[in-house]
Order: C-alpha cells, then structure tokens, then sequence
C-alpha cells in the first residue's frame, strides 16, 4: 500500500484516497517547436525500475496536486514536495541520494 | 428499526449505534486567501469566530471547518445561511473570495453511541485512533468522497453530497448492523 503524506494538508494519505497525475516535471513544448520535441512531450514517458517522480491529487481530501518521489520497485517513498516547482528540492535528492546511489532520472542524478 | 418521529431528522437507524440523517442545515462554501490579515478581519468579523488551524473545526454558534488550504465550510441554521452569506459578501466584497451557499446539496449524518469510532474505521481509510476531537476529516467513505468529526469520543458527524445520501446512509447502516461490533475502539 502506497502512503503519501499531502504536502498541503498534512494528513497520511492512503494510495485509494489519491488520484494519480503521471509523470512529474513535464516541459511544455507548444506551437514553435519541433516535431520531435512536440512528440517527446506528447509520448516519451520515463517507466523506471526504481526512482521516479510523479504526480498526484489529494482528489478526496483537500483536492491539491503535489509531487511524491518514490521506487517503483519497493514502493519505498522517498517524500512528497509542492506542486509550485520545476524540479524536484535538494532534500529530496539528497535521500534518493543516499538511498540510492547511482540513481539516474532523465537528467536527474 | 427505522423511525421518523425525531423532529428535523430525515431518517435514523439503530444499530450498535445510532445513526440519523439530519434535516436542512446550512452550509457555506468560502474560498480566498487565509493568510492576508485583511480577509482574516473581515470574516471574524461577519461569522464572529477566528479562522480554524488547519484540518481543524472550531465548534461555536457557528461551525466552521478547514477544508483545504483556501477553502472553509460554515455550518450553521438554515435559517441564518442567507443574513450570514450577505455579512460575508459585504466584509469580502473588495477581496478576491468565492462564497457559495451549499445547504441544499450536502446533507449531514450524526452517529452517537460507543463504537462511533469503529462505525468510521470499517468505511474510510483513516487512522481513527489518533484523530482528535475538533479534528476534520476529508475522505472517502467506501466509494464516496465525505468529511466527518468527532464532537465527542461518542459521537461523530458526516457530511456528504446530497446526490449520495442514500448511499452514505446505507453504508452507515450496514457498518451498524447489530452484531458487527469489532470492539478495537
């Protein structure tokens, strides 16, 4: 069972009480660009056996998105963080750091 | 074992313990910016209690409930709910704020007896056993979403969609059955 504790409200909450949002720190890429970069920001999607960034709505408790950083091999969370962020914060890599050492995530790690 | 008899209750059921659905109550839905001092003012000064901390409920003539962090609900008479919601306009009226008043779609259950919290513990994914009293909820309940609290360690309170009233008085009934007590709590 995955608990993510909301950023937002501070309540533990239980995976059925969240909505899921798919892959966290997406760049937009609109009218202007390539081909290519249209169809990465479409399509391309990380499926990582280990860490990963994603994100996820309190639907049925205070209704805000935020990010959670967590192994998709061991369910082990490594935390949650605002929604109001390009990235992930350092305290964050700094656990994937040293809980996984080695790590890669797109460019991250 | 249904009864309709108590005044300004919709319907009620007695299991292990007492469940009913309350008649008519007013509700207010405010959202706006909790930390500007100057909004924080003007609704103290139209509902007459301060903001509550988060997740929690202050408990006074009018009720008034966290429930997210710009996001309130105030409980209160059905009668009061249009004098209040105008109060509220008028303080808010040059603050960026929604109000809405809510009374007629929400509908609010009351559970009394022992065991109230293990009625709550078989239907929602919460840790029950440290939730404080004037502590809210937001949840779901098996499959709909809802928000409860505990007025006392005997009683607790329920508020739903009214879309989903039958539902949630079904679920609460069926948690009650005579019998089904669990005993943890």
């Amino acid at each position: 069972m995955l608990v993510f504790k909301c950023p937002y409200c501070g309540i533990e909450a239980d995976e059925t009480e969240l909505s899921p949002g798919g892959e966290a720190h997406l760049k937009r890429f609109g009218p202007g660009s390539s081909d290519e970069e249209l169809e990465g920001y479409l399509f391309n999607r990380e499926n990582p056996k280990g860490v990963h960034f994603e994100r996820w709505r309190h639907v049925y408790g205070c209704g805000k998105w935020f990010h959670a950083a967590r192994c998709t091999a061991t369910l082990e969370v490594f935390g949650t963080y605002s929604a109001q962020t390009f990235g992930p914060p350092k305290e964050i890599i700094d656990i994937i750091k040293s809980k996984r050492p080695g790590w890669k995530w797109r460019n991250l790690g | 074992m249904s009864d309709n008899k108590n005044e300004g209750v919709v319907r009620s059921y007695s299991g292990y313990v007492k469940v009913s659905e309350k008649m008519k109550t007013g509700m207010l839905t405010v959202r706006g910016d909790f930390r500007s001092s100057k909004f924080k003012t003007s609704f103290t000064k139209a509902v007459g209690t301060k903001l509550p901390k988060d997740r929690k409920l202050i408990l006074a003539k009018n009720n008034v409930a966290w429930m997210s962090p710009d996001e309130l609900l105030i409980l209160c008479d059905y009668a009061d709910v249009s004098s209040l919601s105008q109060n509220l306009q008028m303080e808010l009226k040059d603050q960026h704020h929604m109000l809405v008043n809510v009374s007629d779609a929400r509908a609010l259950f009351e559970i009394s007896g022992s065991g109230s919290r293990e009625v709550i513990a078989k239907l929602a994914p919460v840790n029950i056993a440290t939730l404080e009293i004037g502590e809210i909820r937001r949840t779901r309940f098996s499959q709909i979403a809802a928000a409860f609290w505990l007025t006392s360690e005997t009683s607790v309170s329920v508020i739903c969609f009214s879309s989903v009233a039958d539902y949630m008085f079904n679920l609460l009934k069926t948690s009650s059955m005579p019998n089904s007590k669990v005993g943890d709590f």
